[in-house]
């Protein structure tokens, strides 16, 4: 995770100085409550040969799609787009930017390409419609089936230039999906595109979390009555336990930065929290007591950690600290307040609330200030995890009788369906960037 | 102790018993289709088991391991219920932990595993937690009566596995419990 951040740093910097692109920008905050969506065109993309016309429409609607999702653009209807995508030029020298401009276009993005249905030859480029500049230009070779990993790459790269910090198109969560008695550990694309069972031969799973580079996912299995901590290796589907910790293990979190996990176990009939190692050795003890005591979220520099304590009655939001081993309760409105969620700038800390019987998601921030309601409604919203980008946030909701997965602005606007299948989600946990 | 002593002098004596009973009667190899089992003086008692599983737990005649497993049934159909978001014992939940310490007692070679669970109105996470408590809890009340806590072991399904399904009090009051399995 440093190594990216470290890399996107340096990108940013080749941006600033040196690059052809390196106008000085101000960047924009979708966020911010003045933000009014960007304006883009994205004509269908041109095939440069005659077989394969079919998918012109596809690939553009995945590009379309993301930035659509993303909060930031308003995509123009293609409807109503003039020029036949087929014929029109997809270079600077070739369109007509005053034509666009006059469609109301800021933006405008267009595609060509190439395939034999095995391999695929995509070009992308990205313009400042008002200015008639190339902001973007991006080739990608691979196979065919790699074409939405391309798109949603291009679109990262677009939301880096206009915001400074890059989408999360080909990010992806995880989450428990319930169907009949068998309640399994699914992930799917950050558009909600075809959602894939990572685990046939389980049958109960509880709380994946994301190892900070996006390898694996551990999550808690229940095996003949007894419950065990999983791993799941991204790249190669294979699952392997870790060593009997303890007949209890609840709410594993990826430390951000260490191979290590925050874990509740009972070990010797009284329940703690743990810091344990990839090999299942306990490298310490965070919080010990008699009442409840669950992770939540690791602060992003992995020197705090939001918990979740009864020690009051009722669940309330605690951060520990670990540098100077002392704590302090974070929320004191509500009855019953679970599931924090640190930002990954570490400016917030979601969690939900219930109010009036029904779990609300919050954000507020780790000082405790500054408490913003982000859900409403006669029905649950629960268990908010962020994007890495921090722009989003997941949970799930039973607002359509049953537990679907969710995703909406951290700002609470833009609340959208992420899973749309048989069965109940629930335990979201978003990927880091791959 | 002395208990002990008696019920293995009883044993030794259903045993000696059953023993002469076979040397008397003559058993005759059964010659296909439905027989009848002879009936001895033994049955009085009743009927010898010889299977070592069961003997090893004590248990060495049919009707007793048909009342093992009697009891057994009863003693895992009969949860222990919680009030909401608590994991503290009802008085009703400790007369029935009275009756599970009697269980243990009584047949001090099986084990057994507390399951914790939830109804679906808290969160995930939390309910695991708190099945967790609920379990301990009833740990903790069947320790104090004297039972070896080696013999049990505790886990939480939270609210993943409820034995009611509508979302009504009736429903979550059947799903706050813990429940026991008996391994034997």
């Amino acid at each position: 995770m440093r190594c990216i951040t470290r890399l996107i740093f340096f990108i940013s910097i080749c941006i600033l100085f040196g690059n052809s692109i390196g106008f000085s920008r101000v960047y924009i905050d979708i966020t911010e409550p003045s933000f009014k969506k960007l304006p883009i065109a994205i004509p269908d993309f041109r095939s440069q040969t005659a077989a394969y016309l079919n998918i012109s429409k596809d690939i553009a609607d995945v590009l379309r799609n993301d930035l659509k999702l993303s909060g930031a653009f308003n995509v123009l209807n293609p409807a109503g787009f003039l020029e036949n995508p087929q014929k029109m030029g997809v270079t600077s020298s070739d369109i007509s930017f005053s034509s666009w401009k006059s469609l109301g276009a800021d933006y405008l993005v267009t595609g060509l390409y190439s395939t034999d249905g095995i391999s695929l030859h995509l070009e992308l480029r990205f313009f400042d419609v008002i200015s008639g500049k190339m902001l973007l230009g991006q080739a990608y070779d691979g196979k065919f089936d790699t074409m939405r990993e391309m798109v949603h790459r291009f679109a990262d790269e677009i939301l880096k230039i206009l915001t400074g910090e890059p989408g999360v198109f080909s990010t992806k969560i995880a989450f428990v999906n319930k169907v009949k008695d068998a309640q399994r550990l699914y992930m799917v694309d950050f558009d909600g595109y075809k959602p894939l069972l990572l685990t046939p031969e389980e049958k109960l799973v509880v709380s994946p979390t994301w190892d900070p580079e996006g390898k694996y996912i551990a999550y808690v299995s229940y095996i003949k009555n007894r419950m065990r901590l999983n791993l799941f290796e991204v790249a190669s589907g294979s699952i392997s336990s870790f060593p009997n910790l303890s007949e209890i293990i609840i709410a594993p979190r990826f430390h951000p930065t260490k191979p290590l996990l925050a874990v509740t176990l009972n070990r010797n009939k009284n329940s703690n929290i743990y810091l344990v190692s990839m090999d299942g050795t306990i490298v310490d003890v965070l919080i010990t007591g008699w009442s409840i005591d669950i992770p939540g979220s690791w602060s992003p520099d992995g020197r705090k950690l939001a918990y979740v304590s009864g020690e009051t009655g009722g669940p309330q939001v605690y951060v520990y600290d670990l540098d100077t081993r002392t704590k302090y309760r974070l929320t004191y409105t509500g009855d019953y307040n679970t599931s924090p969620s640190w930002s990954p700038d570490g400016e917030w800390i979601a969690y939900s609330s219930r109010i009036n019987g029904y779990h609300q998601i919050f954000i507020t921030r780790p000082d405790g200030s500054e408490v913003y309601q982000l859900t409403y409604g006669n029905y649950n919203n629960e268990a908010p995890v962020w994007s890495p980008d921090g722009r989003m946030i997941a949970f799930q909701s039973n607002r359509k009788g049953k537990y679907s997965i969710w995703v909406m602005l951290k700002n609470g606007r833009e609340q959208r369906l992420l899973t749309n299948m048989e069965g109940e989600q629930k335990f979201p946990a978003w990927s880091p960037r791959f | 102790m002395r208990c002990q002593i008696c019920k293995i002098v009883v044993c030794l004596a259903l045993i000696l018993v059953a023993g002469c009973s076979s040397q008397t009667g003559y058993v005759p190899p059964p010659q296909g289709g439905i027989q009848g089992k002879p009936i001895g003086e033994a049955n009085l008692k009743g009927t010898p088991l010889n299977d070592p599983k069961w003997r090893a737990m004590g248990i060495t005649t049919v009707e007793e391991k048909e009342r093992f497993l009697k009891e057994k049934e009863i003693f895992e159909n009969r949860d222990i219920h919680f009030d909401f978001d608590s994991y503290a014992l009802t008085d009703e939940a400790k007369a029935i932990l009275n009756e599970k310490a009697e269980f243990l007692r009584k047949y001090p070679l099986v084990t057994v595993t507390i399951e914790g669970h939830c109804d679906e109105r808290g969160t995930n996470e939390y309910n695991l937690a708190l099945g967790e408590r609920r379990a301990h809890s009833a740990w903790q009340y069947l320790v104090n009566l004297g039972i070896d806590p080696d013999r049990m072991t505790m886990i939480s399904y939270g609210e993943e596995k409820p034995i009611a399904f509508g979302h009504d009090e009736a429903s979550w009051a059947k799903n706050r419990r813990a429940h026991f399995v008996v391994h034997h």
